[in-house]
């Protein structure tokens, strides 16, 4: 009797054939996602120069956060950014979809605003740095041109305007690809409650802030969820502008991270630092996330 | 039965016979990307003068070298030879029992090469790389600038600042100056140790003096004056393309820097006429003292085919091919018997005045010390500079940097 006249095992090939069509997937990320995080995590109790075998130390790599005063500034800097680049951005890109929804505005000054989200975070990096740069940079002539003069300086080497200057060219990178999404959901919002609404004579104010703002809370949670994520996590921009100089002042975690694992190797130490920035943008993001999705089944 | 058993041996036989015949292969690996073409064609000589194969393997960039190294070179499937950083860069690597020993290597070039070279890759008596390239840090200048104003290269430390105070009043800057990328902080900081105490930059170095010591505040108190004197370049201008393009110009008058700089001003500086002068000491009585960047090739120890790796160094050592890397390079060959005929103009005149005075070559800071303590150091040293107001807490910081690793130490 032919194998596939059996209704049984043909259940089971199709079982059998779903789960060989998952493999791949599950063995890419296994390789490139799963095994790495679970060697971080080992790598984080040992001291490592990346040569010899590790040497488990327990929980020094841990302990030493406290200690280290680079540490310290780093995660300074890091709440500096996350909170700057998640107030202004958010707000300036809601602020100029609302704007670009009603006014026609012409391709080309739309264009202006899209092609930042299309650049890379070290391209960014590049292009500000001319903006930033002392003397003839443009940040400086503009302030000459307008008689601040005395306002100029070397921006990049000038704590803490070198964190704040790079927030800002992030700010305008990250501006780009907010807009966008703010964008796709201000077109598709339903028209009847803000219609209703005008009829009853609501204030343009008003209808913002009571219905359009509350009908965009998912997108608004996309938006700020990812900001948020890419704000904890930034190191391109960094590395490309000042390297996190001078003398690590404008270290994030990320790029203190990247130096002790791969200038200092101090892998172990590196190790940890990774782990515990994980932790930070898993329990932050995902805490939010959970929250607003909660919020939203209350409506 | 018989016949298939003598089929094997036949077949082993022909085995043995081609893999002895076969070349050996050997993998070359470099971060210097902008040099592959060089390397390829030195190493195809190689190839036909020794009869191996050589690959040459390009990393895009340094710290994903160091990494990839770093795991490889513990394996047998490390490259067999390989560039790298010497003195303390190479430390590491060197204790943890994965470079190769050279000696045999340097004894069959006699007294060609000089025994500090030797030393600046030698631990506890044994040496475990050859020099790549020696890089001399002197003073580039724009001679137009010069000769415009009547000025000629300084003798003495004296007339250096002379020349200094003249330019700064015609409103050009004496020096160009970077702090763009951080590791820069190390260069006049040590040419002024060097200018004033040689033997007390050796031993600050080593750990066996203080940066808080007299010696060394002297350098930060003269490094002080010329920062408040103007005599520098906005330190947030990048050297590449930024300065460079000032000393084209003739905005900039001189660059302190390795001799590698040279390929650099002449794609960044535009059509610029330039020279170089060794810088004279700041005390007469400190002697005549150079800063040398010596970079090495390394063996691995782990990989196969370590006698061709060994027939290869000895080669690249050798008068023949050292006179082809500087002719493709532009750089001073370490083995004193390679005519510097073939050089620019420009090396040709630094060789000379090399040769001249009775140097005293000490090792560029970045390798002289542990990278643990100058990878910090120069931020530290940055902050001085951007702020001169700083040096009580510099030194202080700098003293308990060094003294805290030296302390620690494990290897």
């Amino acid at each position: 009797m032919p194998l596939w006249t059996n209704s049984g095992g043909v259940e089971l090939r199709r079982k059998v054939s779903g789960y060989l069509f998952v493999v791949p997937a599950l063995a890419f990320v296994g390789i490139f996602l799963i095994i790495p995080v679970i060697y971080t995590a080992y790598y984080s109790f040992t001291e490592w120069d990346g040569l010899r075998d590790p040497q488990w130390i327990g929980l020094q790599n841990y302990t030493a956060f406290f200690r280290d005063p680079a540490f310290a500034s780093s995660l300074k800097n890091t709440v500096i950014w996350v909170a700057l680049l998640l107030t202004l951005s958010v707000t300036l890109s809601l602020t100029l979809s609302v704007i670009m929804s009603k006014v026609r505005a012409s391709p080309v000054i739309r264009s202006a605003f899209y092609v930042p989200l299309a650049l890379s975070g070290v391209t960014t990096g590049i292009i500000w740095r001319f903006v930033f740069m002392p003397g003839e940079g443009l940040l400086n002539s503009l302030l000459n041109l307008v008689g601040l003069s005395e306002w100029t300086r070397s921006w990049l080497l000038d704590v803490p305007f070198n964190t704040y200057a790079m927030i800002g060219a992030a700010m305008w990178q990250a501006t780009g690809l907010n807009l966008v999404i703010f964008l796709m959901g201000l077109t598709n919002l339903p028209q009847e409650p803000l219609e209703a609404a005008a009829i009853d004579g609501a204030t343009e104010w008003k209808r913002f802030w009571y219905i359009t703002l509350p009908l965009l809370r998912p997108i608004t949670t996309v938006v700020v969820g990812m900001t948020l994520i890419n704000s904890l996590k930034v190191f391109d921009i960094i590395w490309v502008m000042t390297q996190g100089g001078p003398y690590r002042s404008s270290e994030t975690l990320a790029v203190t991270m990247y130096r002790e694992s791969f200038v200092l190797f101090h892998m172990g130490y590196g190790s940890a630092i990774a782990i515990l920035l994980s932790i930070v943008v898993f329990l932050a993001s995902s805490s939010y996330i959970r929250r607003m999705i909660r919020g939203d089944q209350a409506y | 039965m018989r016949g298939s058993l003598s089929v094997v041996i036949a077949l082993t036989v022909l085995f043995v016979a081609v893999m002895a015949g076969q070349a050996a292969e050997l993998e070359f690996a470099h971060d210097k990307g902008n040099w592959q073409e060089f390397f390829e064609e030195i190493m195809a000589i190689a190839e036909e003068e020794l009869d191996i194969t050589i690959n040459v393997v390009p990393f895009p960039n340094t710290s994903a070298y160091q990494a990839a190294m770093r795991t490889s070179l513990r394996t047998p499937s490390a490259p067999n030879v390989f560039t790298w950083w010497s003195k303390y860069r190479m430390e590491d690597i060197v204790s943890a029992g994965v470079v190769l020993e050279v000696g045999d290597v340097w004894d069959a070039h006699g007294d060609a090469y000089a025994e500090s070279m030797r030393d600046s890759m030698s631990f506890d008596g044994k040496v475990y790389g050859v020099p790549l390239y020696t890089s001399y840090w002197t003073m580039f200048y724009n001679t137009d600038v010069f000769e415009e104003h009547g000025l000629t290269e300084p003798q003495t430390w004296e007339e250096l600042m002379e020349i200094a105070e003249y330019l700064k009043s015609q409103g050009i800057t004496p020096f160009g100056m970077s702090l763009t990328s951080e590791w820069q902080a190390i260069i006049w900081f040590q040419q002024l140790l060097i200018g004033t105490d040689p033997d007390f930059y050796h031993r600050l170095m080593e750990g066996e003096a203080r940066y808080t010591d007299p010696e060394a505040t002297r350098v930060f108190n003269l490094w002080r004056d010329m920062i408040e004197k103007g005599y520098f370049t906005d330190f947030g201008l990048a050297a590449d393309p930024d300065i460079v393009r000032l000393f084209g110009q003739g905005q900039v008058a001189m660059l302190l820097w390795g001799d590698w700089f040279a390929a650099i001003i002449e794609s960044s500086g535009g059509d610029v006429n330039y020279s170089q002068f060794l810088t004279p000491p700041v005390d007469p009585e400190a002697g005549d003292a150079v800063i040398v960047e010596v970079a090495p090739l390394l063996a691995s120890s782990r990989a196969r085919d370590q006698e061709a790796a060994k027939e290869f160094l000895k080669w690249w050592m050798s008068v023949e091919a050292q006179t082809r890397w500087m002719e493709l390079g532009g750089w001073i060959s370490a083995n004193q018997y390679v005519p510097a005929n073939a050089l620019p103009p420009v090396k040709q005149k630094l060789a000379r005045d090399l040769s001249k005075g009775n140097y005293r070559y000490l090792t560029r800071m970045w390798e002289a010390t542990p990278p643990d303590i100058v990878e910090n150091a120069v931020g530290h040293l940055s902050k001085f500079m951007l702020n001169p107001d700083t040096q009580e807490e510099v030194q202080r910081d700098l003293d308990e940097l060094a003294r805290s690793y030296w302390a620690n130490r494990q290897l």
